[in-house]
C-alpha cells in the first residue's frame, strides 16, 4: 500500500476535525489536494526522474502522529527566543510543531507597515491573501500540505516598507512521540518592499521521529526585494519535505539560500515562476552532510518573460556515507527573449563512501539567451593541502580551511553581514564534528537535558 | 588545414546548391525486392530465420528476445515526440532479389552497383585502391563486402553478420549480446528478435587494420524498416577504425530504424567508430522520414583499451541514441565526439553514457548541438563512477547553437558519483551566433549565408577533426548544405 493512503484515509475520517480546527481558506483547498494525491500510483521513490537520492514514499511511510485536534502543548515563548544574532537582533517568532507561537509583545515590536502572525489570524484578517496560493498545485509535497496544514506564519510588508532587522522564524519540534507537522509560510512583499527572513529549523529533542512537510509561498510584487535565508539543522531522526515556491512580479529580486548542516532526509524544491520583465533570481544552497545522511536539492526556475536573470548556485560537501543530490532545471520558454541563466554545482566528496548524483539541465525554447551550466564532482586539491602542511598546518585543519572557503561562496551571497556572520561561524562548528547551533541557543541546551 | 574545396566555391554555386539542397540521397531504386509479409509475430521470427539458415540456437535467441520484447512499452522519458509506431505494419525483412550469392561483383545487379555508385560508395574493385574496405547493406541484407581476402591474410574478420553465423558460429554466439543484451530497452529487445543484417569484425591479438572498415546502410523498400546490427570484437593489442554511413529514399511515411551496435574492447585494443548519419529527415513541414532508435554500446573490457566514438548526426525525423562506453578494464578510455543538427521538424534525443567501472578509467565527451527551424535538439548523457572506480576522470562540455527563434535547445545530463577520488565535470553553454562574429564576417566581404557556415563549421571543427579524413570532407559539406536556408 502507498504511503499516501494513510493520509487520505485520515483526511476522509477526520476531514471535520481537521476543517474545524483551521480557517476556511485553508480548509477550500483539500478536497482538490486530496484529488491530486489519489490520482498518484505512489509518491516518487528514489531513481524516479528528479528524484535523484531521497524517497518521498519511504519518508512518508511510518505513521507519525499528526496533532490535527490542535491540541496545545506547554511551551513557553520566551524560551526559544535564546536566538539573538550580535549586533542587530531579530524579531523573532517561533513554529511549534506546527502552531505559530510568540510572546505578547512581539506585534508591538514590529515597525509599521510590518506584520508576522499565524495563519489563522490571517486568514482573518486577510482572507484573500491566504485563499490564493502560488505554490504549483500537482506537487506532492504541496499537495500533502495542503491537504493536513492547519496553521503556519504570515508575513506581509507593506508598500516600500525596508526592514532593517531581519525576521526570525524559529521551527522546533517539541513532542516524545513521533509527529508530522504540515507546516505553511506564506510572505507577501508589496510593491517595493524589502525585507530578510530567516528560518531556523531546530527539532528540540532528538528522543522521536519527526517529518516536517513544509511549504513556503513567496509572493514578490514590483521592484520588491526579499533576502531569504533557511538554515537546517536537526537530528538524525528528523526528515523534511519542503517546496519552496516564489511568484515575482516586474523588477522584483529574490535571494535565497538554503543550508542543510545536520538531517536525516532532506528534499528541498524550489519552484520560482516570473511575470514580467526585468527579474531577478539568485538562489543559493550549501549541503554539509555525513553520516547517513540523504540531502536532494531541486530547483525549477521558468524563465517566461524578457530580460530576467536567474543565478544558481549549489555546493555539497559529503562526508561517511552520506548522499547528496542537485537536480536544477532551467526552462527558457520561447518569449522570454534577453534571458541570461547561469547555473553552477560543485561537490566535494570528501569520504569513499559518500555518493553524489548531480543533473543539471537547461530546456531552451529561445535563440535570444544566454545560458550556461557547469557541474563538478570531486575532492580538495591536493596540491593546496601540501601547500599547507609543508608550512605546519596539520591535515585536518588543513581541509577544514579549504572546505570553508569552498562553502565561502555561497555564504557570500548572504547580503546581511550579521547574519552571514553566524551563518560562517555555524558553518565552522558543524566542520569541526560540533552541533551548529549558536552557543546561547536555548535549544541546544534543552536538547542535552 | 581545410580539406573541403567548399571554401573555394563561388557564391553562385553556393546559392545554386542551396536551391538543391533538399536531399541529395531520396532517389528510389527500382529494385526486385522480396519483402515478407507485414506484421511480427513468432511466424515472422521463424520465418525470418529460415530464410538466413541460421542454426538453432540464433532462433532461440531472436525469440527469447521477441518474448522479452512483448512485454515491453516504447520508452517515454526523451525529450521527444514520437507519434504512435504500429510496429504490426511494418515489414521486418526485405531483401533485394538475387538467384544466388554473387561470387564477383560481376554478379551483382548492375541496378544495385549504381545506387551505390550514386552514394558515392566504391564498391567496384578498382575504387578499393583508395584503401577502404566496404560492407553495403541494403534493406535487410549485406550486397557485397569488398577487399576480403586481403583483410584474411592478416586475420582479420569483415563480413556480413550472417556470413559470419555461418563460418564463425562460436564467435558470434560468444560475443553476440554479451555488451547490448536483449532485455536492455524497448528497441534493442526488437532488433534481437527481427535483426537481418549488418557487420561483423574481428581483429586478431596484435593486428592494425590497414584500412578504414565501412559499412553503408541503405533503406530502399517501402513499408520496411531496418534492423541491422553489427558487432565488433578487437582482441587484445588491436586497432580498427570503422565508418558507418546511412542513407533512405524519399518517402511520405516514416520508416523505422532500430540498430544494434556492439563493441567489445580487450587489452590495449582501440576502436573507433565514425558516423555520418544522414537518414532521410523529412520534407520541410516534417512529413515522412527515418524514426532512428539506436544503441550503441562498447565494452572497453581489456585494461588500457581505448574507444573512440565519433558521430555527426544530421538525418532523420528523430533521433534517439546514446552510444555509449562501459570502461571496465583499467586505465580504459572512452570518448564522445558529437555533432548534431537538427532543422524544420527534426526531432533529436541525443548524446552518451560512460560508465566507469575500473580504475583510472577516463572519457572526454565533446557534445556540439545546432537547431534550426522548428526543431527540438536534445543532449542527454549519463557520467557513472562506480564505487571501485578510483581515480576516474571525466570531462564533459556540451554547447548548443540556435539558429532560429522556434527551435529548442535542451540539456540533460546525469552525474553519478560513488567514489571519492573522481573527478567529474560537466559545462553546458547555449546560445545563438552571435552577431559580432557575423558582422565582422559580412565587413569583409562575407555573405551572411557563408558566414554562418563559416561560423558552423568552426564551432563544430573539435568533432570534426575527429574524423577519418574521407569522412571529414563529406561531413564537413553535409553540415555546410543541411544549415543552407535555415537561418532565420
Amino acid at each position: 500500500m502507498s504511503a499516501i493512503n494513510q493520509y487520505l484515509e485520515l483526511f476522509r475520517e477526520h476531514a471535520s476535525v481537521i476543517n474545524a480546527h483551521a480557517p476556511a481558506a485553508l480548509n477550500m483547498r483539500r478536497e482538490a489536494a486530496a484529488r491530486v494525491l489519489e490520482a498518484l500510483p505512489r509518491l516518487p521513490k528514489a531513481g524516479d526522474e528528479g528524484f535523484e537520492c531521497v524517497s518521498l514514499e519511504d519518508m512518508f511511510a511510518p505513521d507519525y502522529g499528526i496533532n490535527i485536534t490542535r491540541r496545545k502543548f506547554d511551551i513557553n515563548p520566551a524560551e526559544l527566543n535564546g536566538c539573538d544574532l550580535p549586533n542587530s537582533g531579530t524579531f523573532a517568532a517561533s513554529i511549534v510543531n506546527d502552531a505559530f507561537v510568540a510572546d505578547e509583545k512581539f506585534a508591538s515590536r514590529l515597525p509599521r507597515g510590518v506584520e508576522v502572525m499565524s495563519l489563522i489570524d490571517a486568514a482573518a484578517k486577510y482572507p484573500e491573501a491566504i485563499e490564493k496560493s502560488v505554490a504549483p498545485d500537482t506537487n506532492p509535497i504541496v499537495a500533502l500540505n495542503t491537504l493536513l496544514v492547519q496553521d503556519g506564519v504570515y508575513i506581509r510588508i507593506d508598500r516600500n516598507v525596508v526592514v532593517e532587522k531581519p525576521i526570525q522564524i524559529l521551527s522546533t519540534f517539541n513532542t516524545s512521540e513521533p509527529l508530522l507537522a504540515a507546516r505553511r509560510i506564506i510572505i507577501d512583499m508589496l510593491e517595493g518592499a524589502q525585507a530578510t527572513v530567516l528560518l531556523c529549523d531546530h527539532p528540540r529533542s532528538r528522543q522521536a521521529d519527526y517529518l516536517s512537510c513544509r511549504v513556503v509561498e513567496v509572493r514578490l510584487s514590483d521592484n520588491a526585494q526579499l533576502d531569504f535565508y533557511d538554515l537546517e539543522e536537526s537530528t538524525e531522526r528528523s526528515r523534511r519535505a519542503s517546496v519552496f515556491a516564489a511568484e515575482q512580479q516586474p523588477y522584483s529580486t529574490l535571494n535565497a539560500v538554503g543550508i542543510t548542516l545536520s538531517t536525516a532526509t532532506t528534499r528541498n524544491e524550489f519552484h520560482i515562476a516570473h511575470h514580467g520583465p526585468g527579474i531577478n533570481t539568485n538562489l543559493g544552497g550549501m549541503v554539509i552532510a555525513g553520516g547517513n545522511e540523504v540531502v536532494d536539492n531541486a530547483t525549477y526556475v521558468v524563465h517566461s518573460t524578457p530580460r530576467c536573470t536567474s543565478r544558481q548556485l549549489f555546493k555539497y560537501a559529503m562526508f561517511d556515507h552520506s548522499h547528496g543530490a542537485f537536480e536544477g532545471l532551467v526552462t527558457v520558454l520561447p518569449q522570454a527573449t534577453h534571458t541570461d541563466a547561469q547555473q553552477t554545482n560543485r561537490n566535494l566528496l570528501a569520504s569513499a563512501n559518500a555518493k553524489m548524483n548531480a543533473m543539471p539541465q537547461l530546456i531552451i525554447d529561445c535563440d535570444e539567451v544566454k545560458a550556461s551550466h557547469g557541474a563538478t564532482t570531486g575532492q580538495l586539491d591536493e596540491a593546496a593541502l601540501f601547500y599547507m602542511q609543508q608550512r605546519g598546518i596539520p591535515q585536518s585543519e588543513a581541509r577544514m580551511m579549504l572546505i570553508n572557503a569552498f562553502m565561502d561562496e555561497v555564504l557570500q551571497r548572504i547580503n546581511h553581514e550579521p547574519v552571514r556572520e553566524r551563518l560562517r561561524h555555524l558553518v565552522d562548528r558543524r566542520l569541526r564534528g560540533c552541533s551548529a547551533v549558536c552557543s546561547n541557543c536555548s535549544i541546544d541546551s534543552l536538547r542535552k537535558q | 588545414m581545410k580539406p573541403d574545396n567548399s571554401a573555394k566555391r563561388s557564391d553562385n554555386e553556393v546559392i545554386a546548391d542551396a536551391a538543391k539542397s533538399e536531399y541529395r540521397y531520396g532517389f528510389v531504386t527500382d529494385i526486385d525486392t522480396d519483402v515478407i509479409e507485414r506484421g511480427l509475430s513468432e511466424d515472422i521470427i521463424r520465418h525470418i530465420s529460415a530464410r538466413k539458415n541460421e542454426p538453432e540456437w540464433l532462433l532461440e535467441f531472436r525469440l527469447q528476445a521477441y518474448r522479452y520484447w512483448l512485454t515491453l512499452t516504447p520508452p517515454k522519458w526523451a525529450h521527444l515526440t514520437i507519434p504512435e509506431i504500429d510496429f504490426q505494419a511494418i515489414s521486418y525483412y526485405a531483401e533485394p532479389r538475387q538467384k544466388k550469392a554473387p561470387q564477383s561483383l560481376d554478379e551483382v545487379d548492375p541496378q544495385l552497383l549504381d545506387t551505390f555508385n550514386r552514394l558515392g560508395i566504391p564498391l567496384e574493385e578498382q575504387k578499393q585502391l583508395s584503401g577502404m574496405a566496404v560492407d553495403a547493406v541494403m534493406d535487410s541484407v549485406s550486397v557485397k563486402t569488398t577487399h576480403r581476402e586481403k583483410l584474411a591474410q592478416m586475420g582479420i574478420i569483415f563480413c556480413s553478420i550472417s556470413e559470419a553465423v555461418k563460418d564463425y558460429p562460436e564467435l558470434v554466439k560468444k560475443y553476440l549480446g554479451s555488451v547490448v543484451s536483449y532485455r536492455d530497452n524497448f528497441y534493442a529487445a526488437l532488433n534481437s528478435a527481427v535483426f537481418s543484417d549488418g557487420s561483423f569484425v574481428y581483429i586478431p591479438k596484435g593486428v592494425r587494420c590497414p584500412m578504414e572498415l565501412s559499412t553503408y546502410f541503405r533503406i530502399n523498400a517501402s513499408g520496411t524498416g531496418q534492423f541491422e546490427r553489427t558487432l565488433i570484437v578487437a582482441d587484445d593489442d588491436a586497432y580498427v577504425s570503422y565508418l558507418e554511413g546511412c542513407t533512405a529514399p524519399q518517402r511520405d511515411e516514416n520508416q523505422l530504424h532500430a540498430a544494434i551496435v556492439e563493441i567489445v574492447v580487450e587489452d590495449r585494443a582501440e576502436v573507433k567508430y565514425s558516423t555520418v548519419q544522414n537518414w532521410y529527415a523529412g520534407d520541410a513541414e516534417g512529413r515522412g522520414g527515418v524514426y532512428n532508435f539506436v544503441t550503441k554500446r562498447g565494452l572497453c573490457r581489456g585494461d588500457y583499451s581505448k574507444l573512440s566514438w565519433t558521430q555527426v548526426e544530421t538525418g532523420s525525423a528523430i533521433t534517439w541514441k546514446y552510444p555509449s562506453c562501459v570502461l571496465k578494464g583499467e586505465g580504459s578510455t572512452g570518448e564522445f565526439y558529437s555533432v548534431a543538427v537538427t532543422r524544420n521538424h527534426q526531432q533529436a534525443d541525443t548524446g552518451t553514457k560512460m560508465i566507469h567501472i575500473g580504475r583510472n578509467t577516463r572519457s572526454t565527451i565533446v557534445s556540439k548541438g545546432i537547431s534550426a527551424g522548428y526543431s527540438q535538439n536534445a543532449y542527454r548523457g549519463l557520467v557513472k563512477v562506480a564505487p571501485a572506480a578510483e581515480g576516474a576522470r571525466n570531462y564533459t562540455q556540451c554547447d548548443s547553437l540556435l539558429l532560429s527563434s522556434t527551435c529548442g535547445a535542451h540539456t540533460f545530463p546525469y552525474i553519478d558519483v560513488r567514489n571519492s577520488s573522481a573527478i567529474v565535470e560537466h559545462e553546458a553553454t547555449t546560445s545563438k551566433i552571435s552577431e559580432d562574429q557575423l558582422f565582422y564576417c559580412n565587413q569583409r566581404g562575407i555573405p551572411t549565408e557563408e558566414a554562418v557556415g563559416l561560423i558552423v563549421n568552426g564551432y563544430a571543427k573539435e568533432v570534426m577533426n575527429k574524423l577519418p579524413m574521407e569522412f571529414a570532407v563529406e561531413a564537413q559539406r553535409l553540415l555546410q548544405i543541411t544549415l543552407e536556408n535555415s537561418v532565420g
